[in-house]
């Protein structure tokens, strides 16, 4: 099935200093009936593939556009959304990224300064279309440089069983990884661009880079 | 852990649970024990908030949220909950376009936001 989305594209997304550079957090409870009004409508083609791509209705999103909800009744987690995103999923966890920003993960095997390519990618939205891959959207590459590794604050791990004479503490440090996005490529380019380093490794399922 | 790391530790304590190490040391003791389970828990409920959230607006298109998960996974779908709620609060078309593909495969109709589940 060959289905298209139309993304809501809200106006004039700023820069990207607006949205900050950190692990995706998740805000304020959703409220049910707060639906943000449909601002454009695009019903551009879509190559077939392996990927999702869900379409909206023309009739259905002419009577949403019709409603008379005005921009004040969007709620201030749904503005200022990004025009483009990639979902990738990276480091065990789904985050969306941007081109230029950077992020934190999991200690990837990837040495700092080299170029990975994050391999998942589960959806991506651009030009007011978000299509979804099922389960991976194989044409868009995303690039990033590994900037460094360094290691999270300490935790301390404390437990303690009463009556039983049992305690123990631990201190931990994640091993983490920040990267940023380079850039992020579609169709014909994914395809054809170099990447810096050793490619993917198909066999192991939870790293980026070999 | 000594005297100076517990009391640092205790700030913000009430009483002489912040400034006597005979109080401060079991009541951090505590903490670090609420700390140890309630990052387990952060877990759990945040993954419970992005279901409700999920349930919320998919149940504004007529779908409800099992027959949503089931039919995204049917379709291979990789999109986790956190994302889908994530789609949910800030895309709200891009989720209602995956709710109605949802709704049509399975042969649901489909009826326009504000419609009354059965």
């Amino acid at each position: 099935v060959d289905i298209m989305a139309a993304a809501m594209s809200t106006s004039a997304c700023t820069a990207s200093t607006k949205w900050c550079s950190t692990r995706l957090r998740v805000s304020q409870p959703f409220k049910a009936g707060c639906i943000a009004p449909p601002r454009t409508h695009h019903t551009a083609p879509r190559s077939t593939g392996s990927q999702l791509t869900c379409r909206a209705a023309a009739a259905e999103a002419v009577q949403e556009a019709t409603s008379d909800r005005d921009d004040s009744q969007v709620p201030s987690y749904a503005q200022n959304v990004p025009a483009s995103y990639t979902v990738v999923d990276i480091g065990g966890h789904q985050m969306i990224v941007e081109k230029g920003r950077w992020y934190e993960v999991n200690r990837l095997e990837a040495a700092p300064g080299s170029t990975i390519r994050l391999g998942r990618v589960l959806a991506h939205k651009a030009n007011g279309d978000i299509r979804f891959g099922t389960p991976y959207l194989e044409d868009v590459a995303v690039h990033a440089k590994v900037l460094d590794h360094m290691q999270g604050e300490k935790i301390t791990v404390f437990k303690y069983k009463p009556k039983k004479h049992y305690r123990r503490t631990n201190g931990h440090r994640q091993q983490l990884t920040r990267f940023m996005v380079t850039e992020v490529l579609e169709g014909q380019e994914a395809g054809e661009a170099p990447v810096a380093v050793v490619d993917e490794n198909p066999a192991a399922a939870t790293e980026e880079a070999a | 852990m000594n005297k100076d790391k517990i009391l640092k530790l205790a700030k913000g304590f009430r009483g002489r649970s912040k400034n006597c190490i005979r109080v401060a040391r079991e009541r951090v003791e505590k903490s670090l024990q609420y700390a140890f389970r309630d990052r387990k828990a952060k877990k759990r409920d945040m993954r419970a908030l992005w279901i409700q959230q999920i349930n919320a607006g998919a149940r504004q298109y007529g779908v409800k949220y099992s027959s949503l998960i089931s039919g995204l996974a049917a379709q291979n779908v990789g999109l986790n909950r956190k994302m889908l709620s994530e789609l949910a609060r800030t895309e709200p078309l891009s989720f209602k376009a995956l709710v109605d593909q949802v709704a049509h495969m399975r042969g649901l109709s489909a009826p326009h936001a504000g419609a009354a589940l059965k």
